[in-house]
């Protein structure tokens, strides 16, 4: 084990736990206003009025012309507008807010507005869908000829549904103008992206505003794209009050659940060319996401989507058809995975189909098509590096006896109860996709060793300063780590710079499972650096810090051409192998999860525990998408928008979590280490679905799957 | 006139503490706004997550859904004064090194319900510590490394037992009654006339009243939670008496209770819930779906009310009206909830209960179903069902069950199909956003086939 990997404690953990640590809801300031939002009750109408009442002294309303810039963000694409306009797209998209001292009275106020809509024609699922707001087709070897000369052809689609993100803080926000400058703070994984917004909405100077990040209750993505908006709000409602008080908000759980992206649904229509010798030649997919009524990030989900569409495995000639579809819903967002649960889940339950179709156990078909290093990518690029398949799948099997078990249940029934085993294969890029990183991000960090009046032998403290939030993830002690072991330090002398625009370098959004990976990589760089200068005998004084700076290089071997899709899509790929065994009740049809087994390429893990955290806390979320989180749109309304009726994973519903780690170490990563974070929310859906699919003698082709959906299915 | 002005005295983190409270104020709200003790988080407000854990006299209870009436005269531990003991630093120091700390909105409550498992329990198996921490939802961990993190505070705090005299509260002395917290049934008579409405346990009054559904009107609330003689629970003359605002938690414990209403109050929710929650709550809220019900329905429960004008005594299948709607006079309060008790419950295990819910555990039922029976060596002698949350309200036919009663037990298995169908013409179960209308029908007749078997 290297010594990295050696697990030490959080720094942050007992703050936490003594219940110390300031989230954005537990910040007041004096004379602060509070907000509420008056929210469309319709799904897709034209705004015909909108009465106001008379509203009492110190209260005002802000809407979208209020924004000096434009009334509208930049998430990838620039449309998602702060407050409604002339049309509400979709339900709960917010009009207009009420800010005034008193949160009640700001409610009472805004329930008491009338809005007359005139409704229009609503578009409620991707099968009705019309539009589309990205179509791209992107094609490998020539699956034309291998359809043509196909002796077999076979065709199934698979669903995947909603999920929100339930993460425990719900979403929060202030801002304060102070000599003309707008702060605002709040729980978030992109600070420089909520920087770029509002300097764009309020028509500043960049220096005009300056964005902090306060401790963060989890992400998993969803903290990444509506922070944009919710800041763009409060930001907005300070400027216009003109009065210098700050304005806060903090969403019930409620409106949380309303007014946040989720997980794009996915429907995936594949078609699989079965050639003479009985192998799979070719595959021709359909991939269609339901982006909601405004495009945001959706094009580069499905990207990832479409890049990954057949999954951990290597088939000579697809094409890929993607497309995301404009409907009448709130805009799907970021969720950890990013398209990658939703293509494998499509992409697993087919094989798991073909091999019954071809009278095989999964795996043995399964095996066959796993990546090797030399493949090919859907995009052309190459699989560089080795891939550890036969490891991971030793360890796993070891550790769940899946094959002995997949035989008996195979068999027949064990119990009064049926049991399945289910196996699945995934993989996920690291960083940014294409040249996003060197084109788009051009993360820059900054290393500063400064003089600090020890007693001990080493005079100075090493400071980080980089923009990548910690939203319990362990961001702050895996890169202090990655540079603590660099400078060989001890880790207490290396400190970090809570991420605050006015303060920090970009180095990019907290996303794509990439801090690690560039962000650290980039420290590590700097760390060498400073290290050869403190070496050198120069020491930091009081006045004069050290100071050394990276800004990120693409790997000169790694090619991509944009309009084209072609070449390396990802710098590097992290894999796993997923096992998930279950239990249906004869009566009740309930799932019960009583096992789960994965292993781990991820590079060499920086801390044992917490990539073990990652990896379990990512599983239960997988499972809880596969199983229990259900979210319906009835009319455009989510009709579980409460954690009362949209259920996550108790403690009683989620196994021991295994999960292994196989060392694979990566040329370019901080101690060989690469992306980490999604990747456990990738494989264990479809490997819960295949164990039902088992233990019901019917093929899963929807998640999240119900007992509603199995009783209906005999 | 009621004097609402008066301080509501306690102890927070033993300091005394008196405030004027707002009826509708949650403990949540006092502690976060007013106390500015904000370690007690607020991650669902409706009793979901536990992330607002405190103890309420040593008890795990979620503060966004008691009400501030309720704490009167009680000592509250929150996460703040917690983290000044020893025991504290033994949970959190195995909470770190485990790596059970992520994002940390959850870690504070997790500490207090592990505070509140290992008080009572300092060996709990695996399946002790699940159902100690059932009421906190964690969306970072995937809960593994937690476990681990209870068994070594357990296997640390077991060798210094000491360590929890320093958690021991003790609730505020020489307090003077407060007039919205009556201690006496007639004292609360005197408030419902007055136009004031009871607050039980609060776990469902309270959401309701917070998310703008509110249960009273005017927000005048008073608290039923000390009067003692509705905290108790007693046989009298082959009936079992449950005072109406003895929490859950108690009935349970209690060697008086039946074991199959001990079952299914098990099932409801989680720990810091049933601490607080109460049978009369789940009688007077009559949720269709409430746990507690298909029980007492074939126990041929009675509701005891007493108001202005004197005491009744109403079966609970008569007292139960619809969703929501029950006999209860505005001006009167319920006070116990008796049944009768067969032998046949005490001497064998002739009974069952089952619930089934959206997952293991802390969920509201999509069916719930209770029964019990006796049978001879020839035949079915005593025979009851009931089920819940299957038609406004729950269903329980004695027509169906007399014809029961009386069959031979080799008739049993061709008559099965007859009385499913009987059972399947009284159930008319809804769609909504917990489950279909076609899965509870076929879960429901497939429970009720469950005990045909069991009896046969």
């Amino acid at each position: 084990m290297h010594t990295v990997s050696r697990s030490v404690v959080r720094d942050d953990a007992m703050d936490k736990a003594s219940g110390t640590s300031c989230y954005i809801a537990d910040i007041t300031l004096p004379g602060m206003l509070s907000m509420a939002f008056k929210t469309s009750t319709a799904q897709h109408a034209r705004i015909c009025s909108i009465s106001i009442p008379r509203l009492p002294e110190g209260y005002v309303t802000v809407d979208g012309r209020d924004f000096k810039g434009q009334n509208r963000a930049t998430i990838v694409a620039e449309d998602w507008p702060f407050f409604a306009e002339k049309e509400v797209l979709y339900f709960g998209q917010p009009l207009l807010a009420i800010v005034g001292p008193d949160q009640i009275t700001c409610e009472r106020l805004c329930a008491g507005i009338e809005v007359k809509y005139e409704m229009l024609e609503s578009v409620s699922s991707i099968e009705d869908a019309r539009e589309c707001f990205n179509d791209f087709t992107v094609i490998k070897g020539d699956p034309a000829k291998a359809f043509l000369e196909a002796t077999d052809v076979f065709e199934r689609f698979y669903q995947t549904g909603l999920q929100e993100h339930a993460y425990l803080e719900p979403q929060g926000m202030l801002a304060i103008v102070e000599n003309g400058i707008v702060t605002v703070r709040g729980a978030m994984q992109c600070p420089f992206n909520i920087h770029t917004n509002l300097t764009k909405a309020l028509a500043l100077n960049p220096d005009q505003v300056r964005v902090i990040q306060s401790t963060t209750g989890g992400g998993f993505g969803g903290k990444e794209d509506f922070p944009s908006i919710l800041a763009g709000q409060v930001a907005v409602a300070a400027v216009k009050t003109k009065t210098g008080r700050p304005v806060k908000v903090v969403l019930d759980r409620r409106l949380d659940m309303l007014l946040t992206p989720k997980r794009h649904p996915s429907r995936i229509t594949i078609r699989t060319a079965i050639g003479k010798s009985g192998r799979i030649t070719a595959m021709d997919i359909d991939c269609q996401l339901d982006a909601g009524a405004y495009e945001t990030l959706s094009r580069v989900v499905l990207e990832r989507a479409m890049f990954i569409c057949t999954g951990a495995y290597t088939i000579a000639n697809v094409k890929v058809r993607g497309r995301t579809m404009k409907t009448n819903h709130v805009p799907s967002g970021a969720f950890r995975g990013f398209g990658g649960p939703q293509a494998h889940f499509a992409a697993e339950m087919n094989m798991s189909f073909l091999a019954d179709k071809l009278g095989l156990p999964p795996l043995a078909l399964k095996q066959q098509y796993l990546t090797r290093q030399g493949d090919l990518s859907i995009t052309s690029g190459t699989y560089r590096y080795p891939t550890l398949f036969e490891a991971m799948l030793a360890r796993v099997e070891e550790a769940s006896g899946y094959s002995e078990k997949w035989q008996k249940y195979a068999r027949g029934v064990v119990s009064s109860c049926k049991r399945g085993i289910g196996i699945s294969f995934a993989a996920h890029g690291g960083a940014f996709t294409g040249n996003g990183e060197q084109e788009l991000i051009k993360s820059l960090v900054r290393l500063s060793a400064e003089y600090a009046d020890l007693t001990s032998t080493i005079p100075y403290m090493v400071r980080i300063m980089a923009s990548s939030v910690d939203m319990g993830q362990g961001t702050t002690m895996a890169l202090k780590k990655i540079v603590a072991q660099t400078m060989e330090l001890p880790v207490e002398h290396v400190l970090f710079t809570p991420p605050d625009t006015a303060r920090v370098p970009d180095s990019g959004p907290t996303v794509a499972s990439r801090t690690v990976m560039i962000v650290g990589n980039l420290l590590q760089k700097a760390a060498v650096e400073l290290r050869t200068i403190l070496d050198s005998g120069q020491l930091p004084t009081k006045e004069e810090p050290l100071i050394v700076e990276q800004r990120y290089m693409h790997p000169e071997e790694l090619t991509w051409d944009e309009p084209s899709f072609y070449g390396d899509a990802y710098p590097a790929y992290s894999w796993s192998v997923n096992v998930v065994e279950v239990e249906i009740d004869p009566i009740t049809s309930a799932i019960k999860i009583i096992g789960s087994w994965a292993a781990y390429d991820v590079g060499v893990p920086i801390d044992n525990a917490m990539l073990q955290g990652q990896m379990q806390g990512g599983v239960a979320q997988a499972l809880g998408y596969a199983t229990l989180e259900q979210m319906q749109m009835i009319d455009g309304k989510p009709a579980q928008h409460s954690l009362t009726d949209y259920i996550i994973p108790t403690i009683y519903d989620v196994p021991e979590l295994e999960c292994f780690f196989v060392k694979n170490p990566y040329k370019h990563g901080p101690f060989g280490a690469k992306g980490a974070g999604e990747l456990p929310h990738i494989g264990p859906a479809p490997a819960l679905a295949e164990a039902v699919s088992q233990a019901t003698g019917k093929l899963i082709t929807k998640i999240p799957i119900t007992p509603e959906q199995l009783v209906t299915k005999r | 006139m009621i004097n609402r002005i008066k301080n509501i005295c306690c102890s927070i983190d033993g300091c005394k503490v008196s405030f004027v409270p707002h009826p509708e104020q949650r403990l949540l709200d006092l502690l976060r706004q007013e106390k500015g003790i904000t370690g007690v988080r607020e991650g669902c407000g409706e009793g979901e997550c536990g992330s607002c854990s405190v103890l309420l006299n040593n008890r795990l209870v979620n503060a966004c859904c008691v009400p501030v009436l309720h704490v009167h005269g009680c000592s509250i531990t929150t996460i703040e004064g917690f983290s000044k003991t020893a025991a504290f630093h033994i949970i959190a120091d195995a909470f770190a090194r485990a790596g059970a700390v992520q994002c940390g909105f959850c870690t504070p409550g997790f500490i207090l319900a592990t505070a509140a498992l290992l008080r009572e329990n300092q060996q709990p198996t695996d399946e002790e510590i699940r159902a100690g921490l059932s009421g906190n939802l964690c969306r970072c961990t995937g809960y593994t490394q937690i476990i681990h993190a209870v068994q070594a505070a357990a296997g640390t705090l077991s060798s210094v037992p000491e360590v929890w005299k320093e958690t021991d509260t003790h609730p505020p002395t020489n307090i003077s009654p407060h007039p919205l917290v009556p201690r006496t049934v007639d004292d609360s008579i005197a408030l419902l006339q007055a136009g004031y409405t009871p607050v039980a346990g609060g776990t469902d009054l309270i959401i309701r009243q917070h998310a703008g559904r509110p249960v009273s009107a005017n927000g005048n609330l008073f608290s039923c939670m000390h009067i003692a003689e509705l905290q108790t629970i007693y046989r009298k003359e082959g009936r079992t008496y449950v005072g109406s605002a003895m929490p859950l938690a108690d009935i349970i414990a209690s060697p008086d209770c039946t074991p199959i209403l001990r079952e299914a109050l098990s099932c409801i929710a989680a720990p810091g819930i049933r601490n607080i929650a109460t049978l009369g709550g789940n009688v007077c809220n009559a949720s269709p779906a409430a746990d507690g019900l298909p029980v007492l329905y074939i126990l041929n429960a009675m509701v005891h009310v007493v108001g202005p004008s004197g005491q009744r005594d109403i079966p609970l299948a008569k007292y139960i009206q619809g969703p929501g709607t029950t006999l209860l006079d505005p001006t009167e309060i319920v006070t116990c909830i008796s049944y009768e008790e067969p032998d046949t419950v005490q001497r064998n295990s002739n009974w069952m209960f089952r619930k089934v819910g959206a997952r293991a555990v802390n969920a509201l039922a999509k069916v719930n179903c209770a029964a019990l029976w006796e049978v001879d060596t020839e035949m079915v002698t005593d025979f009851r069902l009931a089920i819940g949350a299957c038609a406004p309200t729950v269903i329980r036919s004695h027509d169906i069950e007399q014809s029961v009663i009386g069959t031979r037990l080799v008739d049993l298995p061709t008559s099965v199909d007859h009385w499913l169908g009987l059972y399947s013409e009284l159930l008319s179960p809804l769609t909504d956003q917990r489950s279909t209308a076609e899965y509870r029908l076929h879960t429901a007749l497939a429970l009720i086939r469950i005990v045909f078997v069991a009896m046969g």
